[in-house]
C-alpha cells in the first residue's frame, strides 16, 4: 500500500490538493470550474506527455513552446489557404480544410522533433543546445510566416478541438493520449527501452538496445504531440499568435518533474506528468478565484512546486524506490 | 552526482528561459550595408531616424511603423526599424538603443519597455547628441525631447464610462490589465478604477492579469465568471487580453450578456465587435504615434520648437459609429 502510494504520489498529491482547495473555496468545487481547469490543462498536458518521453531518455526539449506556436500558425495558415474562414458556410470543404490544418500543424511538430532527435543522436550535440537552437529557429520562422501579426478569422468549427464548443473534447483527447502513452511505456518493448536508455545509456547500449533509435523516436514523438498541442492552443483561443506558448516549455518540464520525473532520466511517467500539469493549473486557478495579488501568486506557486517535489522524493525514499548513490 | 547534475540542469533551464532570439549576423555584408547607408546619408544629407517599438508582434506596432513610414516619406528621412521580439525583453531593447548610438543615427523614436530601465541609455544617447522622442510608453525622466502617446488614464476612464453605461450603471465588473508593473498597464488600471469610482453602484469585483497572452486572458476571464456568476461586465486593457476575454465569454455562452469593453482594435477584435461579443473598443491612434513621433524628431533636428507632451487621443468605437469614415480610417490606416 505504502509502495503503491509512493509510486503514484503525484496523483495522491493532486487529489489531496483538490480536496483542500475544495474545502477552502466554494467556487473551486463547482463543476463548471473543475471543467474549465480540466480543459485549460489540455494543451500543456499533451505537451508534458511528449516532454516526459524525452526526459525519460535523460534528454530535454526546450523547443516545445516555440514549436507549438509554429504548429498553430501553420495550421491556421493552411486552413485559410484552403479557403475556409470565419464567414464560410459549415460543410465538407470547411471540415476538410480544418482536417488538413490539424494534420499540417501536427506534421510540422513531427518534423521539428525529428530534426531535434537527429541532431542529438547523429550530430552528438547535447539535447540542451539542440533544442535551445530549435526554440529560437521555430519562433523566428513563426514570426516570419505571419509577419508578426496573429492569424485570425478562422472558421467557427475549428473551435471544437480546443474546447470552445464543449470542454469534454480536449479533455478526452488529452486523457486518451496520456493513457495511451502510459500504457505504451509500461507494456511495450519501446517503453522498456526508453526507461533503460535513460537509466544507464552505456548499459542499455551493451545489452543490445538501439539507444539512438529510441532517443530519435522520443524526440519525434515529443515534437508530434507538441505540434498537436499547438493546434489545440490556436483552436482554444481561435487565433494563432506568433508569441503564443512563450515560456510554456518550462511549464511542461515542471509538470514532468512535479509528476515524479527525474531530469537525469529513467524515472517518471506520463500520468505523473499530466498530474503535475493539473497541480500547477489548479493552484493558479485557486489564486485567481480568490483574487490573490499577482506577485504573491507567483511566490506561492513557486514555493508549492518545490515543496511538492521535496515531499514526493521524501515518500519515494522512505518506500525504498530511490537508490542513493 | 545525480543531484549535482539535476541542479545544473535546472539552472541551465532557467538560463535558457532568459535567452534572447539570435542577433542578426554581424558579418562583412552587414558592415558593407552600414557603410553604404552612411555614404548615401552623406551624399543626400538624408537623416537616419531609429524607430524602436516594444515588440515586433501585434498589429499595434505594425501600425506605428506605417505611421513612421508615412512621416519619413513626407519629410524625406530614413527609418531604421528595430525592436525586441517581446515586450518584456528590457535588456534586449537597451542593447538595441546602444547599437543605434554606435551606428550614429540622427535621432531615436522609441516606446520604452520599462519606464525606469531605459532612462540610462536614453541619457547616453542624448549625451551623444542624439535626441530621443518617446512614443506610447515613456520613461520617468524629462530627458526625452517629447512624449507622444495616448493619455492612457483618460482612455481607460472613457472605457469605464462606456462599460458603466452598458450595464445600466450597476453591478459587478472585472478588470484585466496586462503586466503588473508596466507603465501603460498600470495607467489603464488606475484610469479604469478612477472612472468606475464615479458610479457608486458599479463594483470592481476582480482584477486579474493576462501577461499579454490570449490563452492566459481566457483563463483569468473564466475564473472571474466562476467566482462571480453575477458578473455584468469586463474591461480588458490590451489586444491579447481582449481576444482571450472575448473567447472565454463566447465559450461560456454569455456573449452579449456579459458586456465587454476592450482597448485597441485588431482584426480579431473588430470581428468580435461585429458579432456582438464585444460592445465597445477604446481605440488609440498608433498611426498618429508613429507619425507624430518621427515628426517631433525631425522638428527637433531642425531646431523647431517641439511640445513636451503630445496626446494622440482615443476614440470609443461601437456598432453605432463603426462605419463612420473617420473611424474606418482609424481602424484601417493602410
Amino acid at each position: 500500500m505504502k509502495r503503491f502510494l509512493a509510486r503514484n504520489s503525484p496523483l495522491v498529491i493532486l487529489a489531496g490538493l483538490c480536496v483542500v482547495l475544495a474545502v477552502l473555496s466554494e467556487d473551486f468545487r463547482s463543476p463548471g470550474n473543475l471543467q474549465t481547469v480540466a480543459y485549460r490543462t489540455s494543451v500543456v498536458g499533451v505537451m508534458a506527455t511528449g516532454q516526459c518521453l524525452v526526459i525519460l531518455t535523460a534528454g530535454i526539449d526546450l523547443s516545445v513552446g516555440s514549436v507549438a506556436a509554429l504548429s498553430g500558425v501553420i495550421a491556421a495558415l493552411t486552413i485559410k489557404a484552403m479557403g475556409a474562414d470565419v464567414d464560410s458556410v459549415p460543410g465538407l470543404p470547411v471540415y476538410a480544410a480544418i482536417g488538413a490544418g490539424v494534420l499540417a500543424g501536427t506534421l510540422i511538430g513531427l518534423l521539428c522533433g525529428a530534426i531535434n532527435g537527429l541532431l542529438v543522436t547523429k550530430g552528438r550535440i547535447p539535447p540542451f543546445i539542440v533544442t535551445l537552437g530549435m526554440m529560437m529557429v521555430a519562433r523566428g520562422i513563426t514570426l516570419l510566416l505571419c509577419k508578426g501579426v496573429a492569424v485570425s478569422g478562422l472558421p467557427d468549427a475549428f473551435g471544437y478541438l480546443g474546447g470552445a464548443k464543449g470542454w469534454y473534447i480536449p479533455v478526452s483527447i488529452t486523457a486518451a493520449l496520456s493513457a495511451a502513452f502510459a500504457m505504451a511505456l509500461a507494456l511495450t518493448r519501446f517503453g522498456r527501452a526508453v526507461y533503460a536508455t535513460g537509466g544507464k545509456l552505456s548499459a542499455a547500449r551493451l545489452s543490445g538496445i538501439p539507444v539512438d533509435r529510441v532517443r530519435l523516436f522520443a524526440y519525434a514523438l515529443c515534437g508530434t504531440l507538441t505540434g498537436f498541442a499547438g493546434v489545440m492552443l490556436a483552436s482554444r483561443t481561435s487565433i494563432a499568435a506568433p508569441n503564443a506558448a512563450e515560456g510554456m516549455e518550462l511549464n511542461a518540464i515542471a509538470a514532468c518533474v512535479i509528476g515524479g520525473a527525474s531530469l537525469v532520466g529513467g524515472e517518471g511517467g506520463c500520468l505523473g506528468a499530466l498530474a503535475g500539469a493539473l497541480i500547477m493549473n489548479v493552484l493558479v486557478n485557486f489564486c485567481n478565484l480568490k483574487n490573490f495579488d499577482v506577485y504573491w501568486q507567483m511566490v506561492l506557486v513557486g514555493v508549492l512546486i518545490i515543496v511538492l517535489v521535496y515531499y514526493d522524493n521524501f515518500r519515494k525514499r522512505r518506500a525504498g524506490l530511490i537508490k542513493e548513490d | 552526482m545525480k543531484h549535482a547534475m539535476m541542479v545544473l540542469l535546472i539552472l541551465g533551464t532557467l538560463a535558457a528561459c532568459g535567452q534572447k532570439p539570435a542577433e542578426p549576423p554581424s558579418g562583412s555584408a552587414n558592415k558593407e550595408a552600414a557603410t553604404q547607408t552612411s555614404l548615401t546619408a552623406g551624399a543626400r544629407r538624408q537623416l537616419d531616424i531609429a524607430v524602436i517599438p516594444k515588440g515586433l508582434t501585434h498589429q499595434f506596432w505594425l501600425t506605428v511603423k506605417a505611421g513612421a513610414e508615412a512621416a519619413a516619406k513626407e519629410f524625406g528621412v530614413k527609418i531604421v526599424w528595430q525592436g525586441p521580439a517581446k515586450e518584456t525583453e528590457v535588456d534586449r531593447q537597451i542593447s538595441i538603443v546602444e547599437d543605434m548610438i554606435s551606428r550614429k543615427v540622427n535621432a531615436i523614436v522609441m516606446a520604452a519597455c520599462d519606464e525606469n530601465a531605459l532612462i540610462g541609455v536614453i541619457k547616453k544617447a542624448t549625451d551623444a547628441g542624439i535626441p530621443v522622442v518617446t512614443i506610447d510608453s515613456g520613461v520617468k525622466s524629462d530627458i526625452p525631447v517629447s512624449f507622444v502617446a495616448t493619455d492612457n488614464i483618460a482612455g481607460a476612464k472613457a472605457a469605464a464610462q462606456a462599460l458603466a453605461q452598458l450595464i445600466g450603471k450597476e453591478g459587478k465588473v472585472g478588470l484585466i490589465p496586462f503586466v503588473s508593473g508596466a507603465g501603460t498597464s498600470e495607467m489603464r488600471e488606475q484610469g479604469f478604477k478612477e472612472g468606475i469610482a464615479a458610479f457608486p453602484n458599479v463594483k470592481l469585483a476582480a482584477t486579474l492579469y493576462s501577461q499579454s497572452d490570449a490563452a492566459q486572458a481566457m483563463a483569468v476571464t473564466e475564473d472571474m465568471m466562476t467566482s462571480h456568476p453575477d458578473l455584468k461586465g469586463v474591461f480588458a486593457a490590451s489586444e491579447p487580453s481582449v481576444v482571450g476575454a472575448a473567447q472565454a465569454v463566447k465559450a461560456a455562452g454569455k456573449a452579449g450578456q456579459i458586456k465587454l469593453v476592450g482597448f485597441d482594435a485588431s482584426d480579431k477584435e473588430i470581428s468580435d465587435l461585429k458579432d456582438g461579443t464585444i460592445q465597445a473598443l477604446v481605440v488609440q491612434n498608433p498611426f498618429k504615434m508613429g507619425y507624430e513621433g518621427v515628426k517631433a524628431a525631425v522638428d527637433c533636428l531642425q531646431n523647431k520648437p517641439v511640445e513636451k507632451r503630445i496626446d494622440t487621443g482615443v476614440t470609443v468605437v461601437t456598432m453605432e459609429n463603426l462605419n463612420d469614415p473617420e473611424v474606418q480610417k482609424l481602424l484601417y490606416p493602410r
